[in-house]
């Protein structure tokens, strides 16, 4: 899974959120790493629907501009805990060599 | 502004969701180069117009239809432009040849123009020639050209005869290349009967003044005639615009058309949508060998002698000599969008967003 697809189901774990907030959160969570354009964020966002990990949450008109909330299926929660788990993993085995000794070059 | 650059999405996906990205590009404009968000959008839209979000292989086949439809769109609007040449005129080839050999009469020399830009079998291109264009005898479709012949030698020997060509060449005005040795044939280096200095050689020169360019072959000893000279015509500049403009367009197009079927098709029969897979993925193999195959060896070709003209475009992809899997090809894309034409299946799921 793309670091920017992980992102968006992060984003998306706590509640639901408009395009625009999906995007500023996950800005934050990549502490500025990651920015997300509207064109990558709805494609993202059609790909996910389409493999059942978010949906449609509901839709609102503040002020004539209509925004549409997105939020996390139930696959899409056991799907960002897989991959949280996995990436974890990673971060530990990576952890764990880099407190490994070095043997000394001779 | 980004209203229009919303067009590279397919209109279902502009009704549904258009509004609601325009939206987000309004919160982020502020911050982000419109430069980098014109350009993520179009880019976007056209993945979009492919359809099948969760597939990561689509964006490769449209390329790969999109790429051959540029090429060939490529290969007729240079044939276009050809065809607004400059028609080859007799009277240059016999003013040409008065200027290089003012001592000397060929025994041939075309005084009729051709009957067309590109002729086979000393023909135009017409019905009676499908036939022939398309089994087996396509390559036989070439530039025309006009020639003269000598059965004399304007020296007293080749090397001598080629010499005095050169200097003249140059005296008239001509920019000509290094001469070209083609043996009659070949020999077994190592075998003690190889001999390559007997081995009899024709020598080619090319030169171009203007928009004409002229094949003067020195023939082997033996042969006749002796001397003989061809003028055909510079490539036009009109075909290098013609080409590139068509290549875009081409390949725009085929994007769209494989889009739109790629769309429709998602939500057909499943029987359908494969049948559908494997008519195009057939299609692409007839169109794609003979370019694979043709192209390594135009190279070659290039590389091997030299040129003043490149060979026209179709003759890298393999056309007319393959015409006949090209059209076949086409025929099974025919059938491949007729079934994705057809009647689809309301969807059972719930989409973001739907054709």
């Amino acid at each position: 899974m793309r670091e920017a697809t992980f992102l968006i189901l992060t984003a998306l774990a706590d509640r639901p959120r408009h395009g625009y907030g999906i995007i500023q959160e996950v800005t934050v969570l990549s502490g500025g790493r990651v920015t997300l354009l509207p064109g990558t964020l709805y494609t993202a966002l059609d790909r996910l629907a389409a493999q059942g990990l978010v949906e449609l949450d509901n839709e609102e008109v503040i002020d004539g501009r209509l925004r549409r909330y997105y939020r996390l299926c139930v696959n899409g929660r056991t799907e960002l805990a897989h991959q949280s788990e996995r990436l974890r993993q990673l971060a530990s085995a990576a952890d764990s060599r880099l407190r490994t000794p070095r043997p000394s070059l001779a | 502004m980004h209203r229009w650059l919303l067009l590279s999405y397919p209109r279902d996906y502009r009704r549904e969701r258009g509004a609601e990205i325009l939206e987000t590009v309004r919160d982020i404009a502020p911050v982000r180069s419109r430069l980098r968000v014109a350009a993520n959008l179009v880019g976007h839209g056209l993945r979009a117009r492919l359809g099948r979000p969760s597939s990561r292989s689509v964006g490769v086949w449209a390329s790969i239809f999109a790429m051959a439809c540029g090429l060939f769109a490529a290969s007729f609007g240079t044939w276009l432009a050809w065809l607004g040449s400059r028609p080859l005129d007799h009277n240059e080839l016999v003013a040409a040849v008065g200027q290089l050999y003012p001592d000397q009469s060929p025994s041939h020399i075309d005084m009729d123009d051709p009957p067309a830009v590109f002729i086979i079998y000393g023909s135009p291109l017409s019905w009676s020639s499908v036939s022939d264009l398309l089994l087996g005898d396509g390559g036989e479709y070439s530039l025309a050209g006009i020639g003269a012949s000598f059965d004399h030698l304007p020296a007293d020997s080749r090397p001598n005869s080629l010499a005095q060509l050169q200097q003249r060449l140059q005296a008239a005005g001509w920019d000509y290349s290094e001469p070209v040795y083609s043996n009659a044939y070949d020999c077994i280096p190592d075998d003690p009967r190889c001999d390559p200095a007997s081995i009899p050689s024709d020598i080619t020169v090319y030169a171009q003044r203007g928009d004409n360019i002229l094949e003067i072959d020195i023939n082997a000893v033996g042969t006749t005639p002796v001397m003989s000279l061809a003028m055909t015509r510079a490539t036009p500049w009109e075909a290098y615009p013609a080409g590139v403009v068509a290549f875009l367009l081409g390949t725009l197009g085929g994007w769209w058309l494989f889009g739109w079927a790629s769309r429709r098709a998602e939500r057909s029969h499943p029987v359908a949508e494969g049948l559908a897979k494997f008519l195009y993925g057939f299609a692409m193999l007839l169109w794609w060998a003979p370019i694979i195959l043709g192209v390594p060896q135009v190279v070659s070709h290039h590389l091997g002698e030299p040129h003043y003209r490149w060979h026209p475009l179709w003759e890298w992809l393999g056309q007319p000599a393959l015409s006949l899997l090209f059209l076949l090809g086409c025929a099974m894309l025919t059938l491949a969008i007729g079934l994705a034409a057809l009647p689809r299946r309301q969807p059972a799921d719930q989409t973001l967003a739907h054709d």
